[in-house]
């Protein structure tokens, strides 16, 4: 259960911050849209992560698709950041 | 979905809301009664109340002569504070305001004070003194402890993953067994109960798990989002969402200021807003001509949240309009918010809110009772371990109920020499250790909720019962406070209601009698 836990609360962190952020270092003039949009779908997002991490047959598992999700986000962002202007140029 | 998935998802379901049941439970319990925290004040202070009525008044006096009444009393104000006045209503037909003073010493001290809305006179009213229902409210969103706020995010976080874990465990059946409520066997009456309750409210859990995370949780959204897009500039980010920022005064005048302008700005604000009201004014540095006013509006059945119109002091011009919905996010929150109050359906809308409540609290209770009597049949399971987690689960669920009940009857019958703010919090956490205590030495769990869910319904049942008989002896609450008294007894009477009911369920049923013949 502890490993199922952190591993969905981290990885819906992750995913919760950094899919309206690579959104909206792309879509600059949109950010107040994404900012609201994510008060709803980001927040469930991170329920919903959880939610599969407790369905994992174990606890690797869940780590295995904690991992899924947040290393692609991850990388996708890191790119986004320092390719993508931005609101601050 | 696979079986062993959906079997995940029960085992998840069932630690989880184990794990956050006491939690939650007071979250649910202290918020069901949130939604008539004003009419709890107001239901508290019916003995002491000003005998007054906004109906019978032709005019009352303008507000500035409240606000020079203030500025009389020649307190020091902290620069960063308002003060903030309430306009009278049809409910509260005085005028009410609140601020913050400075002590020789730099202590700050919270000021209440009540005005005749005819005389401008003060009245001998504190409604600090009326804390039950402030006291409710702040147990809903940080339990007064320290962290609590964080605590009550997290515990919304996961009641947010029972609400899907909930909803995926039942999905196959949610139409097919829609109506099944078996009631001659007594686990399938409350894992029915428990499901068939959970599938109605889900718009209402799911609201409310949303904005629970929102309210509570939703600073790592934004300081993480700040960082990653606004490379920590978090004052950009701000202006981006166009949240309300109230004035800050840096630099004062020198000159005073001309508080009769104050009338100026109510009549203004009403000119440019005739579908709302005027709810309120913080004025800010009230006595310098570098001191702004903020003047909020406020509109009935609407999803829109206050209206706020800024003003100089200096010459009474218009500085800012904010509403929320001029900004997709500051509006995406307002619209959220009033969707968790409920105050957008009036006192409709908050009693169905009420019952939802109390039907989130029947989960919790059934929820907890088949985990522990399943583990009281299983006899591998450690019986200390098993008696701990009956007696903690008794005490922050039933136990609830209990503490709730008994703050009522303490704000209702303690002295009034008697502190609220200092005697209502503690009195809360003594009967959740005396329910605990209850818990330890109950036999069995289903025993001892019995017994706790009698001893809160006799003990909801005594303020309304006391109010029944002052009433029968020609004690009449003035006419403005009516509505709050029944609101908040009818509240009272429910949550007995609910209990009682509860015990008829968990009641071991009589074995019926066999009447076949015997055979010889």
């Amino acid at each position: 259960m502890w490993h199922k836990t952190f591993a969905g609360f981290l990885s819906g962190v992750v995913v919760m911050i950094l899919v309206p952020s690579i959104l909206s270092l792309w879509l600059v003039a949109h950010i107040n849209v994404i900012l609201a949009t994510s008060l709803v779908l980001a927040l469930a997002a991170w329920a919903g992560v959880m939610t599969w991490c407790y369905g994992a047959e174990s606890g690797k598992q869940a780590w295995q698709r904690a991992g899924m999700l947040a290393i692609p986000t991850i990388i996708i962002f890191v790119i986004t950041f320092f390719t993508a202007a931005g609101p601050t140029g | 979905m696979k079986q062993s998935t959906l079997k995940n998802f029960t085992h998840a379901h069932a630690w989880l809301g184990l794990i956050i049941s006491g939690v939650l439970m007071i979250v649910f319990v202290c918020g069901s009664m949130s939604f008539f925290r004003e009419n709890i004040v107001l239901w508290d202070m019916q003995y002491d109340a000003p005998k007054t009525d906004l109906a019978s008044q032709k005019q009352h006096v303008p507000v500035s002569t409240i606000a020079k009444q203030i500025n009389d009393q020649g307190h020091t104000m902290p620069a960063d504070h308002g003060v903030f006045i309430e306009l009278p209503t049809q409910a509260q037909p005085f005028y009410v305001s609140y601020f913050e003073i400075e002590t020789s010493e730099g202590e700050h001290i919270d000021v209440n004070q009540s005005f005749n809305p005819e005389t401008g006179q003060r009245y001998e009213l504190d409604q600090e003194d009326f804390y039950l229902g402030n006291m409710l409210y702040r147990m809903h969103i940080n339990l007064m402890l320290p962290g609590g706020t964080e605590l009550v995010g997290i515990v919304s976080l996961i009641f947010f993953v029972m609400v899907f874990t909930g909803t995926l465990i039942l999905l196959k059946k949610i139409i097919s067994h829609y109506y099944q409520y078996r009631v001659d066997r007594r686990k399938d009456t409350y894992l029915d109960g428990h499901s068939i309750i959970g599938i109605s409210t889900l718009p209402y859990t799911f609201l409310f798990a949303l904005t629970g995370v929102m309210f509570n949780l939703s600073i790592l959204l934004q300081a993480g989002f700040g960082f990653a897009v606004f490379k920590g500039n978090i004052p950009a980010l701000m202006a981006t969402a166009d949240f309300y920022a109230p004035p800050r005064i840096t630099e004062l005048s020198g000159q005073p200021a001309d508080l009769t302008l104050l009338d100026d700005m109510v009549e203004d604000a009403q000119r440019r807003y005739p579908e709302q009201s005027v709810y309120f004014l913080n004025i800010f540095a009230p006595n310098d001509q570098a001191g702004q006013v903020e003047v909020a509006m406020t509109a009935h059945h609407t999803l829109d949240q206050l209206t706020r119109l800024t003003y100089s002091l200096a010459d009474g011009r218009l500085i800012k309009e904010y509403t929320p919905s001029q900004s997709a996010t500051a509006g995406t929150y307002s619209v959220l918010s009033s969707l968790h109050f409920g105050e957008y359906g009036g006192n409709t809308q908050k009693f169905i809110y009420f019952l939802l409540g109390l039907a989130c609290c029947y989960m919790i209770l059934t929820g907890n009772l088949i985990w522990l009597e399943k583990r009281e049949n299983n006899r591998k399971q450690s019986k200390r371990g098993l008696q701990f987690v009956k007696a903690m689960t008794l005490a922050l669920s039933s136990g609830t109920l209990i503490a709730v009940a008994s703050t009522f009857i303490a704000a209702r019958f303690a002295p009034e020499s008697w502190s609220q703010v200092s005697l209502l919090p503690p009195l809360f956490g003594v009967m959740i250790l005396v329910c605990l205590v209850h818990g330890w030495f109950s036999k069995n769990v289903r025993g001892g909720m019995i017994q706790q869910l009698y001893i809160a319904a006799v003990l909801a049942l005594i303020c309304p019962l006391y109010d029944l008989i002052q009433m029968l002896l020609g004690h009449t609450p003035p006419s403005y406070l009516i509505v709050d008294v029944w609101l908040v007894t009818i509240a009272q009477m429910l949550v007995a209601g609910f209990c009682l009911l509860l015990v008829r369920h968990h009641r071991p049923r009589a074995k019926a009698f066999n009447l076949e013949p015997a055979v010889s």
